[in-house]
């Protein structure tokens, strides 16, 4: 039609569709998605007000998903900071405590199952990665002649999974936490294969949360509740401890024998400072140049 | 004359040819575009379900474990399963002493500092610690029974007790105080607000070894193939493999 008035009808109603259509015929997608979250750019990239509108979008799709108040924080890493953490194979007793709990915390799936963090059995004097059994079920742990390392997303000063992501959906962020942009991700799992110490995991289906269950205190790069087709990890609980007066982390809480420690790197009275100084620590798969900023100690 | 009959018999073949051919192409090519549109239809039927654990065992456990009941998880000072200490003289959750203060029976009794085996009192306690080499009064001052006693004669008083446990653990004690033995909930900032778990928080000091545990369930074994996601690779593959071995036979 020639006359004004249509045109700018057409293009104030392709405008709203834009902004507010619902896209629910590509499977995978939850429900309540719209355009707006499908078309926003690299998290690294946002504007301030771009940061704002993108949490406005999940905190709301959220709420339609579950049923509950999600709050997404976007709480960006503190200066001087570089966060470190340290774990006694000594102590540990393979109980998993600290799975779950992880699992509780960080909004993972349910069914299909992910867990972040794995607890692998060694007998002792062995110290075979590709050996160690993942699935022990003793009726009591620990086990007679057997010990315990749980392994979680390393923190690498030099993490492969960033050199290989394609999109640079995965990077480091400057208190030392390596984080994925679940929106930016495109689920090709490059950084999965490059992972030497399979730390990340690959949501092959629509993630199960009980809404009953569902942590509501949410970082963007940490636990909020993820898609299909993305990949995820440990984030050293970046929703706990980058907030003022920074928790531990959800595993180290839940530690019984209290094997894992946690903290500034750069503070040199800090707890984790002291256990590198005055206990044998360790690396995993030192000689790959990684550097993790996770380390093992015996006492 | 010759040449046209020739010419029609060659036609005729080459008709007859064109037929055979036409019908045998046609044949694999509808085959093919079956097998494609197969593939894909159950591509797509596989990529709009939601991929559940189909063959996983451990149904029921996850949910029993993260419905708050498992204990430890929560790390707030709630205790697990062996932190449960029910001792005869303090409450492990407010630390108060039931039968503080001691001297209030002791202050009427001899003192008696005959390593035995009490029998009269005291016999709901199970002394384990050293495996049998300790006794009372090595570690409860026999002069004060409201304090310990240090190797140098010192006391140390209830509201202290890891220095008491620091006499033997001086290493461990030290550590302790470094944070790195022991339990800590709360803040990782050197000055924030932490939780320091007392040594008897997770020690019984009359029995200290923590005692084997019961684990939580191990993850989920991964899907055995094949899987829903591989049925239209598989389709595609067989009808493949399929009119190879046809036309293998055909052709010979």
């Amino acid at each position: 039609m020639p006359d004004g008035k249509s045109k700018i009808t057409r293009r104030r109603f392709l405008k709203k569709m834009a902004q507010s259509a619902a896209i629910i015929a590509i499977p995978g997608l939850p429900p309540g998605t719209t355009m707006g979250e499908i078309l926003q750019w690299n998290f690294k990239e946002m504007t301030p007000e771009e940061k704002r509108e993108a949490v406005e979008r999940l905190e709301r799709r959220y709420r339609e998903q579950f049923k509950k108040d999600v709050t997404v924080k976007t709480t960006p890493a503190r200066e001087d900071v570089l966060f470190g953490y340290a774990l006694n194979i000594k102590k540990c007793i393979g109980c998993r405590r600290c799975v779950y709990a992880c699992m509780k915390e960080n909004n993972q799936s349910r069914d299909p199952q992910i867990q972040w963090i794995r607890v692998l059995e060694f007998e002792d004097g062995t110290m075979n990665l590709e050996e160690s059994e993942h699935y022990y079920k003793p009726e009591e742990v620990p086990e007679k002649g057997h010990y315990y390392m749980p392994v979680q997303c390393q923190q690498c000063e030099n993490p492969p999974c960033v050199k290989v992501c394609p999109v640079q959906a995965t990077w480091k962020e400057p208190d030392g936490i390596i984080v994925v942009d679940y929106n930016w991700c495109i689920g090709c799992r490059f950084c999965i294969s490059a992972c030497p110490y399979w730390a990340r995991r690959f949501n092959w289906g629509v993630p199960h949360i009980p809404a009953d269950e569902l942590n509501t205190s949410t970082h963007y790069l940490g636990n909020r509740p993820r898609m299909k087709g993305v990949v995820e990890k440990c984030t050293f609980c970046i929703q706990r401890t980058r907030e003022k007066g920074g928790r531990y982390p959800a595993c180290l809480e839940a530690c019984p024998v209290g094997a894992r420690k946690f903290g500034n790197l750069l503070d040199p009275n800090s707890e984790i400072r002291k256990v590198i100084e005055k206990k044998r620590v360790f690396r995993l798969k030192e000689e790959l140049n990684t550097e993790p900023k996770f380390f093992y100690f015996m006492d | 004359m010759d040449s046209k009959r020739n010419s029609m018999i060659t036609d005729k073949t080459k008709k007859t040819k064109t037929a055979k051919t036409g019908t045998m192409e046609g044949f694999i090519f509808i085959l093919i575009l079956s097998s494609i549109v197969l593939s894909l239809v159950s591509g797509i039927v596989y990529a709009k379900s939601d991929l559940t654990s189909g063959s996983h065992g451990s149904d029921g456990d996850t949910e029993n474990i993260i419905d708050g009941k498992s204990s430890g998880t929560t790390g707030n000072g709630e205790t697990d399963r062996w932190f449960d200490r029910v001792d005869e003289w303090t409450d492990y959750r407010t630390e108060e002493p039931i039968y503080y203060p001691c001297s209030r029976c002791h202050d009427r009794m001899e003192t008696n500092t005959t390593v035995r085996t009490l029998k009269d009192a005291h016999i709901t306690v199970d002394l384990k610690h050293g495996g049998g080499i300790l006794w009372c009064l090595q570690c409860h001052n026999a002069d004060d029974r409201d304090t310990f006693i240090l190797y140098n004669g010192k006391a140390v008083g209830f509201d202290n007790p890891s220095r008491l446990c620091g006499k033997c653990h001086g290493q461990i004690y030290r550590d302790w105080k470094d944070g790195i033995h022991g339990k800590r909930t709360g803040s990782w900032e050197d000055d924030g607000e932490k939780n320091v778990f007392q040594c008897i928080k997770c020690h019984n000091p009359h029995d200290p070894a923590f005692k084997p545990i019961e684990p939580e369930a191990p993850p989920d074994e991964p899907a055995k193939s094949p899987t829903v996601g591989e049925l239209p690779i598989l389709v595609f593959l067989g009808i493949v493999i399929f009119l190879g071995l046809v036309l293998f036979a055909v052709r010979r």
